[in-house]
């Protein structure tokens, strides 16, 4: 937009600053609470300066740096190849549906708009996966099952192309004699870079935060499990140990911090998302304005 | 038209591998050729060889996390050595996520290539739930032919065994453990000597009340109740027939047979008076609604300083809690319930063969042993001594030097859910005699009328579900004293007549006394 | 005889002209099938009563008995009103805030604080249901509350039993709602935004447009497309609520049932006790059926006034 009204500029300068603010804070709190000792947390509550500082959780989960460092590995070796393998068949399928010509389109945007609303539920994928392809306990349970394509990114998708690249552009290319495949990488795929990086970056926090498919389709090779699969190990252990009710006989339990170490896993799992997604903005979403610019 | 079907998937199945850049295709093959069990080390190649021989039957290892056992080749070795020559078969365990249970248990027993072959039903599904569908097989023919043993177990308590029982067919082995537990209260001992509390006379929960009250009239700040999300009562005291919403029991297990309406019995409803002396004395801990830390949970944080549980044995349970300080100070308790065996009881621990079992005669003789064999069943439970465990001088079992349950590479020690616990060392901070005890408690506790009747509210399913809703919404606030008792109870009573409570009584009778009948 | 040769020749030069656009299909189409339909078969579970022993396919098949759970409750009304009411409120508020919030993320010129901005306001949609519902009760614990203590207390007011008390949840639902997908939505919209032509409000500056006018005739028109697809889209799921949000968020208090219960909440809770895979594909059944009806209504109404806009 070009603005020259300078009260409309500031009201958006603020408004941006309370957005941030109010997602801040409660992320504040969280890290607040992974460094405020148990008791603190479960007499006083949650406050955003903790009175009583205590590392204890973090010290628990340094013992198990190796798993975890281990973990963000296969996370990132999920991520990645899931999120390459993803743009490919997003990009290819949403094109095609864009061009209003394509006889079939309906159809065909029917067939991928179905699979948004009905499903056959977990026992009849997991019968599909294991049965017909035996994807359990390898690398590609943990990719391909319901996160490769997503119905909504590509429909998503489409509709940027439909609205955001002109017909005539299109045309004007084939007329000089380029063919689809020519008109997608030179063409479409340039000018596609804002939704391109928002499709790499929802479906990378989708591989990121999924921890679903560790559960189903690894059983026995849990070295395969991503971070959120691990994290989740840890946690549910602790939980476990505190509240174990049938045998008295273990370990002293009340030295592990439930809470808290719940909060610094969160903070643990959501700082590479923060450390990637400048990567996505510098690659995608800058380029093409300055692209435009530029244009 | 299925040629097109196949080719089309055969096209599928190149192409999700081929996106990822299929990191894995190699190894998988690689895996595929290893005879299940992993026998890993490689030490000894006269055991690999043999391994392949005999069916390997997979097993739910249930697990904190689901991680593998660090000693776990190790241990299965040692086990599958002796179950090759005594039972013909090897064992591999699957490892169930508590906290995924019932997902992953699901996914196990649907028949696929994976399903489980032999099964702790623990925290899992009721035993009529899984016979009705498909997921267990009877064991009456197996258990003549291969379990002889286990069957002598339960000799003089065949209604014990017959809680695995649904119509004439047995589908589950309960676990060999205490299988009468009353509820219990226990306080930390500083607190009770402070309010100078005479357990001696508390029996009952009215009596538990008044020693509550002197608790807190000695200790003002203190909480003696811990509310929360997870129930801190179970009605040990009678027979709620093995159903977790306690919809139609019996209040007097020794002499009735009539099915109550558990939230309008007698027993209830003085639950409920406490449940307000309780509330107007400030005894229940604050914020109940949000505390999701159960009973002996907010002893060991602290959050109350008294706690109901149950447990076969008051004195057992303070004794092993004292010996490794579990609540931080010394705690004293006392058994505030009858001791019944009930159905509900004895079902919480089963073990069942699946109907996807390669080898069920094999399976059963796996189970054989596991019920009978000290030494196969030590393994199971403690994995390898010098490995996973020690033994003292007299024979009491620890973790190695410096280890703890999360460490120790096998198990945490002793546990209800094994086959047969009782025929195991016992473990540090145990009496000596514990197993004797427990056998001894089994004999003498009264047996429900009902003991070994396995009700099936399959043809009421309805109903239980909007019960379950019911239940879900008015009982919590009740027990944990957040809303008027006296106006909230008769609401909650009412929805639960209109959401059928009457009809899954009806049924529950109908059955009991059908069985009864043909006990006779 | 001509006429069919002539037919057969369109055909073959439309094929001619469009193969390459199927082949890119594809991998997609192969993908969707294996993931998606040929786990469908699944949806006769609905009217199954299944026995894993004898398999899915040959178990008895029990006409409609699976769906009477969910009617058989006094809850039946208040979950539906709740589930739509809810919906609702989250498709408009949801995607108006949205578009605004996107519009000042383009607005804003310095760059540190746009970058800043597109990161921070994804955080709250990368927390999990269960960290949220601690960063809620640290705000509305009753005894150590933020609003309890830091608010109401200095103002004099009487502390609120926040997890007691229904009437305030439609509102604390919807505001956690948007604190956690107002990111994600904006930056979807805020993707189409910048790929807007920068000379179409060239444009309208020469010819004398302000900020509103700017916003109504350059970008309003441009976004059209994208939040017509995402209302539609939303109206698909129309019988779904995120479990996570109206389960844990409320601390699965039975106090908040009259505002917190939805179809999702009440089948996990109906069905806590048995394992019932008939029943609950039997909801997801009836979710999908009347999801689907429901969007090709809004799809019938967009196209009937702007075909291109439609998503079918």
């Amino acid at each position: 937009m070009i603005i020259k009204s300078k009260a409309f500029y500031t009201t958006a300068y603020v408004f941006v600053i309370f957005l941030i603010l109010i997602c801040v804070i409660p992320f504040w709190l969280l890290i607040a609470g992974s460094v405020t000792s148990e008791a603190e947390l479960l007499v006083h509550g949650y406050a955003l300066i903790p009175k009583e500082v205590s590392f204890s959780a973090f010290e628990f989960l340094w013992q198990m740096k190796d798993g975890i460092l281990q973990a963000y590995l296969m996370s990132i070796v999920i991520s990645v190849t899931g999120v390459s393998a993803s743009l490919v068949l997003t990009t290819l399928f949403a094109y095609p549906l864009s061009r209003k010509d394509l006889p079939g389109r309906n159809a065909i945007s029917l067939f991928l708009f179905i699979t948004m609303l009905f499903n056959g539920g977990l026992v009849p994928t997991y019968f599909v996966y294991t049965r017909l392809f035996h994807i359990k306990d390898t690398l590609a349970g943990m990719i391909v099952p319901s996160l490769l394509m997503n119905a909504f990114l590509v429909i998503m998708m489409r509709t940027y192309i439909t609205s955001s690249i002109p017909d005539e552009i299109l045309e004007a290319a084939r007329v000089d004699g380029a063919g689809e495949f020519r008109c997608l990488l030179a063409i479409v795929l340039p000018l596609s870079k804002p939704i391109l990086g928002t499709v790499a970056l929802m479906t990378f926090i989708a591989y990121w935060n999924n921890w679903t498919n560790g559960i189903y389709y690894i059983q026995q090779k849990t070295e395969l499990h991503g971070i959120q699969n691990y994290l989740k190990r840890i946690m549910d252990s602790a939980t476990m140990l505190q509240q174990q009710l049938a045998s008295s006989i273990n370990m002293d339990t009340r030295s592990i911090p439930t809470i808290g170490m719940r909060m610094a896993l969160a903070v643990i799992a959501v700082i590479p998302v923060l450390a990637v997604y400048p990567f996505f903005q510098k690659s995608f979403v800058q380029g093409i304005t300055i692209g435009s610019v530029k244009g | 038209m299925k040629k097109t079907l196949s080719l089309l998937l055969a096209a599928a199945m190149t192409l999700p591998l081929a996106a990822c850049g299929s990191p894995d295709a190699g190894t998988d093959d690689g895996r595929a050729q290893q005879p299940g069990t992993e026998t890993g080390a490689g030490a000894e190649n006269s055991s690999s060889s043999k391994a392949g021989e005999y069916p390997v039957l997979r097993y739910n290892m249930i697990s904190v996390t689901g991680d593998q056992r660090a000693k776990e080749a190790e241990v299965i070795e040692a086990i599958n050595v002796i179950l090759r020559e005594k039972a013909h078969a090897e064992i591999e365990p699957v490892y169930v996520n508590f906290a995924e249970m019932q997902q992953q248990m699901n996914l196990l027993l649907t028949g696929g290539s994976d399903s489980l072959d032999f099964f702790s039903s623990f925290w899992y599904q009721p035993v009529s739930t899984m016979v009705s569908n498909g997921q267990v097989m009877p064991l009456d023919d197996l258990m003549a032919e291969y379990g002889q043993e286990t069957a002598a177990l339960f000799d003089g308590m065949e209604e014990v065994l017959d809680c695995g029982r649904v119509g004439d067919q047995l589908y589950g082995i309960p676990t060999i453990t205490a299988w009468a537990v009353p509820n219990i209260y226990f306080c930390q001992e500083a607190d009770s000597e402070a309010a100078g509390v005479d357990w001696s006379t508390v029996t009952d929960l009215d009596s538990t009340t008044e020693a509550i009250l002197q608790l807190k009239e000695a200790n003002p700040d203190h909480y003696y109740i811990p509310g929360s999300t997870e129930a801190y009562w179970i009605p040990k005291g009678i027979d709620y027939l093995g159903d977790q919403n306690y919809l139609g029991v019996l209040t007097d297990p020794e002499n009735s047979t009539t099915v109550e309406n558990y939230y309008e019995s007698e027993y209830f409803l003085n639950l409920m008076e406490n449940v307000k002396i309780w509330q107007e004395h400030d005894v229940i801990c604050p914020d109940p609604m949000s505390n999701t830390t159960p009973t002996a949970g907010c002893m060991r944080v602290g959050i109350v300083s008294g706690s109901t549980g149950y447990n076969w044995s008051a004195e057992e349970y303070v004794n092993e809690a004292n010996a490794i300080q579990d609540f931080g100070g010394t705690v004293v308790g006392t058994e505030i319930s009858p001791r019944y065996i009930t159905t509900g009881n004895v079902t919480t621990y089963m073990w069942h063969i699946s109907p996807f079992c390669k080898d069920p005669e094999a399976a059963m003789r796996v189970l054989n042993l596991l019920y009978t064999d000290p030494e196969v069943s030590t393994l199971f439970t403690y994995g390898l001594e010098g490995v996973t465990y020690t033994l003292d001088e007299n024979n009491v079992a620890d973790y190695m030097e410096g280890e703890n349950n999360l460490t120790s590479g096998w198990s945490g020690g002793p546990s209800y859910i094994v086959p047969n616990s009782t025929i195991c060392p016992v473990w540090k901070g145990q009496s000596p005699d514990v197993h004797e005890r427990i056998a001894e408690s089994n004999q003498s506790a009264k047996k429900s009328i009902a003991l070994g009747f396995v009700c099936d509210l399959e043809p009421v399913s309805d109903q239980v579900a909007a019960c379950t809703n019911v239940i879900a919404q008015y009982y919590l606030p009740l027990m944990n004293g957040v809303v008027d008792i006296d106006t909230v109870l008769p609401k909650f009573q009412e929805e639960l007549h209109n959401a059928g409570i009457d009809d899954i009584i009806a049924c529950k009778q109908e059955q009991l006394d059908a069985w009864l009948a043909s006990k006779q | 005889m001509k006429n069919r040769s002539a037919t057969k020749n369109r055909i073959g030069r439309k094929l001619k002209r469009y193969w390459p656009l199927y082949v890119m299909l594809l991998p997609g189409a192969v993908y969707l099938i294996i993931n998606n339909y040929l786990p469908m078969f699944g949806l006769m579970i609905a009217f199954k009563k299944v026995n894993y022993e004898v398999g899915i396919f040959r178990s008895d098949w029990v006409g409609l008995s699976n769906f009477k759970f969910i009617f058989a409750t006094n809850d039946a009304f208040v979950m539906f009103r709740n589930t739509f009411l809810y919906n609702l409120a989250f498709i408009i508020l949801g995607n108006s805030f949205a578009l605004i919030v996107a519009i000042a993320l383009d607005t804003v010129r310095k760059r540190f604080l746009k970058n800043t901005a597109q990161v921070i306001i994804l955080l709250p949609y990368l927390l999990s249901m269960v960290i949220v519902t601690y960063v809620v009760f640290a705000f509305l614990s009753p005894g150590n509350g933020f609003v309890n203590n830091s608010l109401l207390a200095p103002l004099g007011m009487d502390p609120v039993e926040w997890y007691n008390d229904p009437r305030p949840w439609p509102v604390i639902l919807t505001i956690v709602y948007l604190w956690m997908n107002f990111g994600y939505t904006s930056i979807l919209y805020y993707s189409t935004l910048i790929g807007i032509d920068k000379s179409l409000y060239e444009a309208a500056v020469m010819d004398g447009a302000g900020v509103l006018k700017q916003i109504t005739y350059v970008t309003l028109p441009c976004m059209k497309n994208t939040m017509i697809i995402m209302i539609i889209l939303a109206v698909g799921r129309i019988c779904y609520t995120d479990f996570g949000l109206f389960y844990q968020v409320p601390m699965h208090s039975g106090m908040l049932y009259s505002t917190t219960q939805t179809i999702d909440t009440f089948v996990y809770r109906a069905l806590l006790e048995q394992n019932s895979i008939g029943r609950s594909a039997a909801a997801g059944f009836l979710q999908s059926v009347l999801g689907f009806i429901l969007v090709m209504a809004a799809n019938a109404l967009v196209s009937r006034f702007d075909k291109e806009s439609a998503l079918i």
